[in-house]
């Protein structure tokens, strides 16, 4: 019999649901020939998924030249400047080097020292396998899925632990970082509130820097949390992340920072 | 232009047709999240152009996973945008770490059974979808595409000048069964699959 196209399509694309989607899974299983198929459409799919990124990436060249010449335009323009005498021109540039020195001062504090910056680099350098524990699959899966952007089903996964699971707080810690990934920070914290209730010390400590990353990301390093919860971290000389805390502390006390924020 | 809400853009994307192109410029043309990911980008290691291929790869992850249903509506489109640029540049520069790794004689032995070899496969493996739409031809191609992207085949009939959505049904068909058959004649083709 030939195969249905439009039901395998259908399938590929999310369109098929419940019920129906799960007994043709299990004819699938059943019949190589129908399996065969689904992957050939799986893969013409990829295909013609390779040419709409073509199409979209020669779409942002377009518009990106279109802009560029724009620029350009602006640029063209002469200025004619009339003559001046030599004091109000010394002053005129004494000026102009100071203007560029404090620009230049600003813009390096905000490359540097602005609190999501900040949070950016400390977060990059927070391993994200640590918490992969036990024999389960789905969890080491959950966090492929929050490497590649899956977020939606890295959560749903996440989200279905139940908390008699002996994972239950691992699974929640990763949600977490799927939130802060999503830009998520006040979610993100909410799920690590839940996370210092977990029996491994480690856990907990990861959870708890986290959530400073979070604090920073939103801004808000007057938080009473925020200021407690890096001074615990400053106190323990034996908490995983005792030199990050204090080293974050000694930027959070720096003129830069004070200047980019 | 238009002002659209995330959920606007999503149901945009989602249609297809011009709308979905709209929407897609109004992503492009917010400009302090491109700043912002041309800022990530350039202090991590990586210069304006690569801020910018960035933020252009990170819209069509978000294109993509819009219209798979991939993205949850709970978290806002730009905060969504920004992650994925910032993880796609990430992936990027470890790529990059092995390949100079790859060309560093004295660490040669650490990484040879590792990455280079899948990075050769999947450029290999865009050589074959590269080959599998040049014989396709330019028509059947964007009948293809544009089903992809869901329009209905009444759409596909005008926009392809068919003289009916049926005419415009066999000739996605006759596309589609085409592209199947080309794969299928490469020799091992599963090893393709994702």
């Amino acid at each position: 019999m030939e195969p249905d196209i439009d039901k395998i399509e259908a399938y590929l694309s999310g369109a098929l649901a419940g019920a129906e989607r799960q007994a043709f899974e299990a004819e699938i299983a059943g019949d190589p020939a129908l399996a065969e198929e689904v992957d050939a459409v799986r893969l013409a799919r990829e295909a013609v998924e390779f040419s709409i990124s073509s199409n979209l990436r020669a779409q942002f060249q377009e518009w990106q030249e279109a802009e560029a010449t724009g620029t350009k335009t602006e640029e063209a323009r002469v200025v004619t400047m009339a003559p001046r005498r030599n004091l109000r021109r010394v002053l005129a540039i004494a000026a102009s080097v100071l203007l560029i020195l404090a620009v230049g001062s600003f813009w390096y504090a905000n490359e540097q020292f602005a609190s999501d910056q900040l949070a950016m680099d400390y977060y990059e350098n927070m391993p994200l396998d640590l918490h992969i524990r036990g024999n389960a699959e789905e969890l080491p899966e959950a966090v492929a899925k929050i490497r590649d952007n899956n977020f939606a089903e890295a959560d749903a996964y996440l989200r279905s632990v139940p908390a008699d699971d002996p994972l239950y707080y691992n699974a929640r810690y990763y949600l977490a970082h799927s939130l802060h990934r999503q830009g998520e920070y006040d979610a993100s914290n909410d799920i690590l509130n839940e996370v210092n209730e977990a029996s491994n010390p480690n856990l907990r400590e990861d959870a708890s820097w986290l959530k400073v990353l979070n604090y920073l990301e939103l801004e808000q390093t007057g938080n009473d949390e925020f200021q407690t919860l890096l001074e615990e971290m400053i106190a323990d000389d034996g908490h995983t992340h005792h030199n990050d805390a204090v080293n974050l502390n000694d930027k959070l006390n720096s003129f830069w920072y004070n200047i980019a924020n | 232009m238009k002002v659209y809400t995330d959920q606007e853009l999503v149901a945009a994307i989602k249609k297809g047709g011009s709308g979905r192109q709209e929407a897609i410029r109004f992503i492009y043309n917010k400009g302090d999240l491109r700043r912002k990911v041309v800022h990530f980008v350039r202090n991590n290691q990586g210069n304006d152009a690569d801020g910018n291929d960035m933020f252009h790869e990170g819209i069509i992850v978000l294109d993509r996973n819009i219209r798979e249903d991939k993205f949850r509506a709970e978290s806002s489109i730009e905060g969504y945008l920004y992650s994925i640029c910032r993880f796609l540049w990430q992936n990027q520069r470890r790529k990059k770490a092995r390949v100079d790794l790859k060309e560093d004689a004295t660490q040669m032995d650490q990484i040879e059974t590792s990455t280079p070899e899948l990075q050769l496969l999947s450029d290999e493996k865009k050589n074959l979808l590269h080959r599998a739409l040049e014989q396709l031809g330019e028509r059947c191609k964007r009948i293809l595409e544009l089903w992809q992207l869901s329009y209905s085949m009444e759409e596909i009939a005008t926009e392809m000048d068919f003289s009916s959505a049926q005419m415009a049904r066999k000739n996605k068909y006759r596309c589609q069964q085409s592209l199947l058959k080309f794969f299928k004649d490469q020799p091992q083709w599963k090893q393709w699959l994702s």
